[in-house]
């Protein structure tokens, strides 16, 4: 499997939840929001460009608002090689993880 | 916006479009924005402005990291097309790497050279706070120096100021050693103090640090000169004989490791200076001599010129005590009346190697700051040539790589990417000039080594500070050298290039032509430089020097035959091969300097009188080496009055102020074999004057010389025949060897001390010649590659020339006219400043050449042929081309 990091898997997972609304503020918020912890929006945002250049990610850009000072958002969505990956990744986890029930998440406490 | 729209902080937004730059990132600024004014609707606009700050703050380290991870990537793509670009222009960049080679090779050379002369007497741990006592003694004209005082300063030194820690005197001495069968000749030896393992770091190998040295007749050697006497015994214990008037025995104390080569002494042998004491040495009690050199350790913190200030009161209060006991009057008098000025001063001994002043006469030769200076300053300008020939040469094919530019840029690439790629391709041929470099160091290495006459290691490259010089100058060579072309060629407009068009014109081909003037101007200053030092050179050696120095052999240490040395000189004129013989221990170039006080008749008191060089000799010297009488005679054996008579030379009739000479009468005050009580004034009768001889270097005017007659059995001096030199000096062996076995034979040559007098100007002139040299190949290199290039990008001009019936020579005028109007600039601009400066050399030498117009039309001469050889091959393949297969495509 390909080694990414963990945030490269968070960003990955988090295209993939957004569907067609993935650009760098939902990605960020999103994953924030999650995680709990309060991120640098430079920090998803250079992973992501890598992402986007190594080819798990392509992307196009949108609209420019006012809110952005006129500058466009750039969406992302997710090619084959990252599904790919992410698909690795998961079954990777699941032989990981399994067997530890203690380790189980409990209910209400999932994504 | 609705209702008052929440603003991003104008300033956050500044910085973060500032490290960004606007174009590569705009999306993420986008994304701050629109993040931004969402928190500002959820939790108000002062949380939404902390986050902004917040982010801004922890922007650049997440930048920086994505920055690098990515350069990575961008530089392994930079460094593919660099290497391919290198090498489909195989021919280009072997004569650019070559010529930044060169300049890069000439740097480190005097990088090690200077990194070594700067190095000298490092290696002691106290360095900084070592320094000793010069003098500096004036009295009219004459100014001496030296590194020396009486001996009981350093004691006084001690005592009285605090700041001194400690204290270690020497006082050099030349030995016959004896141990058992073995002799040797020993003459790095001297007496000093207990206290000099203490002040230097010279490790005491064996013997007792307390004891070592400290009892009279006790002598400490280094570890090769205990190996040689002692082989593998312990020497500590034992005992040497030293062969002065009657041999005595010295025991050793300790053994010393060998003083390193970067030291300005090396002794092989320690004596205690306790045994001068013993022997009531008289100097060991005076104040008033300069005797001793003296070096003080001082403490930690001590002021130098603090303690330097107190220095000559000292000296001069305990003078004044000596001086009332000596002769009743007062020290200032003594001063007064012979008109001396003595100053003395402290010099830290990290300076004494480099800054110690000419004439000082130290342990052993020292070197010069002015090398020092001479070599950066000349290979500085080779490295500055060697970087404007690869500026001028990527430059100029700039040319052929407009289009390349012209399409990246129309395919998308960003200004900063090309200036990268340029500045990337840059450094790979300086770093590969780098390693050229090394590899000519290590070929010339020898020869740099001769020129600058000393030793230098190769591997002190791999030091750590050196290599780390080595690699900041070449990068920073290959970023400067690579600039302007980067920056020059990512500038073009790709429209232009891509219809066929080159960008550039008259600025870009004058800043071309002002670097080529600069690298001729160089060389040429550096080619007149060469011709000045040498000519200088060869006029010394042809000089009339009023004596005749070939063909002249001196045996050396002729006194150690007492009175069978004149048996020896009468013995030797019986052979063929021998035309005159003297024996004299003064010998001329460089003189052995005797001053003593000579005074004209009627002077009160001639012992104050101004110290002249007195040379004492026999009837032949004068025949023997050939100097001529210009009024009266030689000393004659007819005249026994003559041991009381003196010859002077011109210079001293004028010093003394003689209209007529002969009959005058000279004093000199004698000290007879009963010590100072038996002074008296001694008249001498003026029966001859000689034509003045260069006695002393060219460099400085000839001085007051008196003669005497007497016995002085220092150096036989032989007049010998051109044929079967080694044959006359076999013969003297052999005679030597028998009347003194044992003692090794020395004997020298008077025009080999003649031309060692002038080996720093002998070292100026091949240095200066071979810089020069290379100051040309560069530059040559750097003109051979603009022609070519100018050859190409004119080759459809030229194809319309031949087409309308230009010859090949025409054609070959047509291009070479504009460098040889670059060279002639460059040798016009040049001229002044070559003059000037080798005017100011030429200025040290009291007798010297002058600078004809021939040294500067030789220059360029010499200059032009070199442009018109490099630039009239180019030109003349141009010019040869079929002009159909240059227009064809037209």
């Amino acid at each position: 499997m390909e080694m990414l990091t963990k945030l490269e898997e968070l960003i990955l997972l988090s295209v993939l939840r957004l569907k067609d609304n993935a650009y760098g503020t939902t990605i960020y918020r999103h994953i924030q929001s999650v995680t709990g912890k309060n991120l640098s929006l430079g920090g998803v945002y250079f992973p992501l460009d890598r992402l986007a250049r190594t080819g798990y990610l392509r992307a196009y850009y949108g609209e420019a608002t006012e809110e952005r000072r006129g500058l466009s958002r750039r969406y992302y969505y997710l090619t084959d090689k990252g599904i790919e990956a992410l698909a690795d990744i998961r079954r990777v986890n699941e032989v990981m993880w399994a067997g530890f029930p203690e380790l189980a998440p409990s209910e209400g406490d999932h994504r | 916006m609705k209702g008052g729209p929440a603003r991003s902080p104008r300033l956050g937004h500044r910085v973060l479009s500032l490290v960004l730059g606007r174009g590569e990132h705009d999306v993420l600024l986008g994304d701050i924005e629109e993040c931004f004014s969402g928190l500002a609707k959820e939790k108000g606009e002062a949380a939404a402005r902390l986050w902004y700050w917040g982010q801004v703050v922890r922007f650049l380290p997440a930048y920086i990291f994505f920055s690098i991870s990515w350069g990575v990537d961008m530089f392994k793509n930079y460094l593919v097309t660099s290497l391919r670009n290198i090498k489909k222009h195989k021919g280009y960049s072997f004569l650019n790497v070559l010529g930044l080679a060169i300049g890069m090779a000439a740097c480190l050379l005097v990088l090690l050279y200077t990194r070594d002369e700067l190095s000298w007497d490092r290696y002691n741990k106290n360095a900084d706070r070592i320094c000793r006592v010069v003098f500096e003694l004036e009295r009219e004209d004459r100014k001496m120096v030296g590194a020396g005082v009486g001996a009981p300063v350093a004691a006084a030194m001690i005592k009285g100021f605090p700041e001194v820690e400690d204290a270690v005197r020497f006082s050099e001495v030349d030995l016959q050693v004896r141990c058992g069968e073995k002799q040797f000749r020993e003459s790095r030896a001297a007496y000093t103090d207990p206290s000099f393992f203490d002040i230097f770091s010279v490790p005491l190998l064996k013997g007792d640090r307390e004891t070592a040295l400290s009892s009279p007749k006790t002598l400490a050697l280094s570890r090769s000169t205990a190996l040689k006497y002692f082989g593998r015994e312990d020497p500590v214990g034992k005992s040497l004989q030293l062969l002065d008037e009657k041999p005595e025995d010295y025991r050793v104390t300790g053994v010393f490791e060998d003083i390193p080569r970067a030291s300005h002494f090396h002794f092989d042998i320690l004596i205690s200076l306790a045994t001068l004491e013993a022997a009531g040495e008289p100097t060991m009690t005076s104040w008033m001599t300069f005797n001793y050199p003296t070096y003080f350790l001082l403490r930690e913190g001590a002021s130098l010129p603090g303690l330097e200030a107190k220095l000559p009161s000292l000296i001069s209060t305990h003078s004044e005590t000596e001086m009332r006991q000596l002769s009743g009057g007062s020290y200032a008098d003594f001063l007064s009346k012979t008109g001396m000025k003595i100053d003395y001063h402290l010099q830290p001994l990290t300076r004494i190697h480099l800054y110690s002043p000419a004439g000082l006469g130290d342990f052993e030769p020292a070197g010069d700051i002015k090398s020092v200076y001479l070599f950066a300053t000349v290979a500085l300008f080779i490295l500055i040539l060697a970087a404007v020939n690869f500026v001028n040469l990527s430059t100029a094919r700039s040319a052929g790589r407009a289009k390349e530019v012209g399409l990246r840029k129309v395919l998308g690439s960003f200004r900063g990417a090309l200036v990268r790629q340029f500045l990337v391709e840059s450094l790979v041929l300086s770093l590969m000039a780098l390693a050229i470099a090394v590899l000519i160091v290590r070929f010339v290495l020898p020869v740099f080594e001769q020129i600058s006459g000393k030793e230098l290691r190769f591997a002190a490259l791999g030091q750590p500070v050196t290599a780390a010089i080595v690699m900041a100058l070449t990068l920073a060579i290959g970023l400067l050298a690579g600039a302007y072309p980067a920056f020059f060629i990512s500038a073009f407009r790709p429209s232009p290039i891509l219809r066929g068009q080159l960008a550039g014109g008259v600025k870009r081909g004058r800043f071309r032509r002002a670097l080529v003037v600069f690298q001729f101007a160089v060389s040429v200053v550096m080619i007149v430089g060469t011709f000045v030092v040498s000519g200088q050179l060869r006029f010394i050696q042809t000089k009339k020097l009023g004596f005749n120095k070939d063909q002249v052999l001196i045996l050396r240490r002729a006194s150690l035959l007492g009175n069978r040395a004149e048996t020896l000189k009468e013995e030797m004129l019986t052979f063929p091969q021998v035309l005159k013989a003297s024996l004299s221990s003064y010998l001329p170039v460089p003189s052995s300097q005797t001053f003593m006080p000579v005074a004209r008749e009627g002077d009160p008191n001639p012992g104050l009188a101004l110290p002249i060089s007195v040379w004492t000799v026999d009837h032949d010297y004068l025949d023997t080496l050939e100097i001529k009488i210009a009024d009266g005679r030689n000393f004659s054996r007819q005249f026994p009055s003559d041991s009381q008579a003196v010859l002077l030379n011109q210079a001293a009739v004028r010093h003394f102020r003689f209209d007529s000479p002969l009959g005058q009468t000279l004093l000199r005050v004698e000290v007879g074999p009963g010590g100072p009580s038996s002074r008296r004034t001694v008249p001498y009768a003026v029966v001859g004057v000689v034509e003045d001889f260069h006695y002393e270097s060219l460099r400085d005017v000839i001085r007051p010389l008196v003669m005497t007659l007497g016995p002085s059995r220092g150096n036989l001096i032989l007049r010998i025949k051109t044929d079967d030199v080694s044959g006359t000096i076999g013969i003297l062996r052999q005679k030597w060897e028998t009347l003194l076995p044992g003692e090794p034979f020395e004997y020298a040559f008077l025009d080999e001390r003649f031309d060692r007098m002038y080996r720093s100007e002998l070292r100026l002139g091949r240095t200066f010649g071979i810089f020069a040299g290379l100051a040309l190949f560069i530059g040559g290199l750097g003109l051979f590659g603009l022609a070519s290039f100018a050859a190409i990008k004119r080759m459809r001009e030229i194809g319309v020339h031949k087409v309308f019936g230009a010859t090949v020579l025409d054609i070959v005028r047509l291009l070479v006219r504009e460098y040889v109007l670059l060279v002639a600039l460059a040798n016009l601009a040049a001229w002044p400043i070559a003059f000037w400066l080798m005017s100011r050399w030429l200025d040290g030498f009291a007798y010297r050449t002058g600078i004809g117009w021939g040294v500067f039309v030789a220059t360029g001469a010499l200059t032009l042929a070199i442009a018109l050889l490099t630039v009239g091959y180019q030109s003349f393949k141009a010019a040869s081309a079929d002009p159909a297969a240059v227009l064809k495509y037209e």
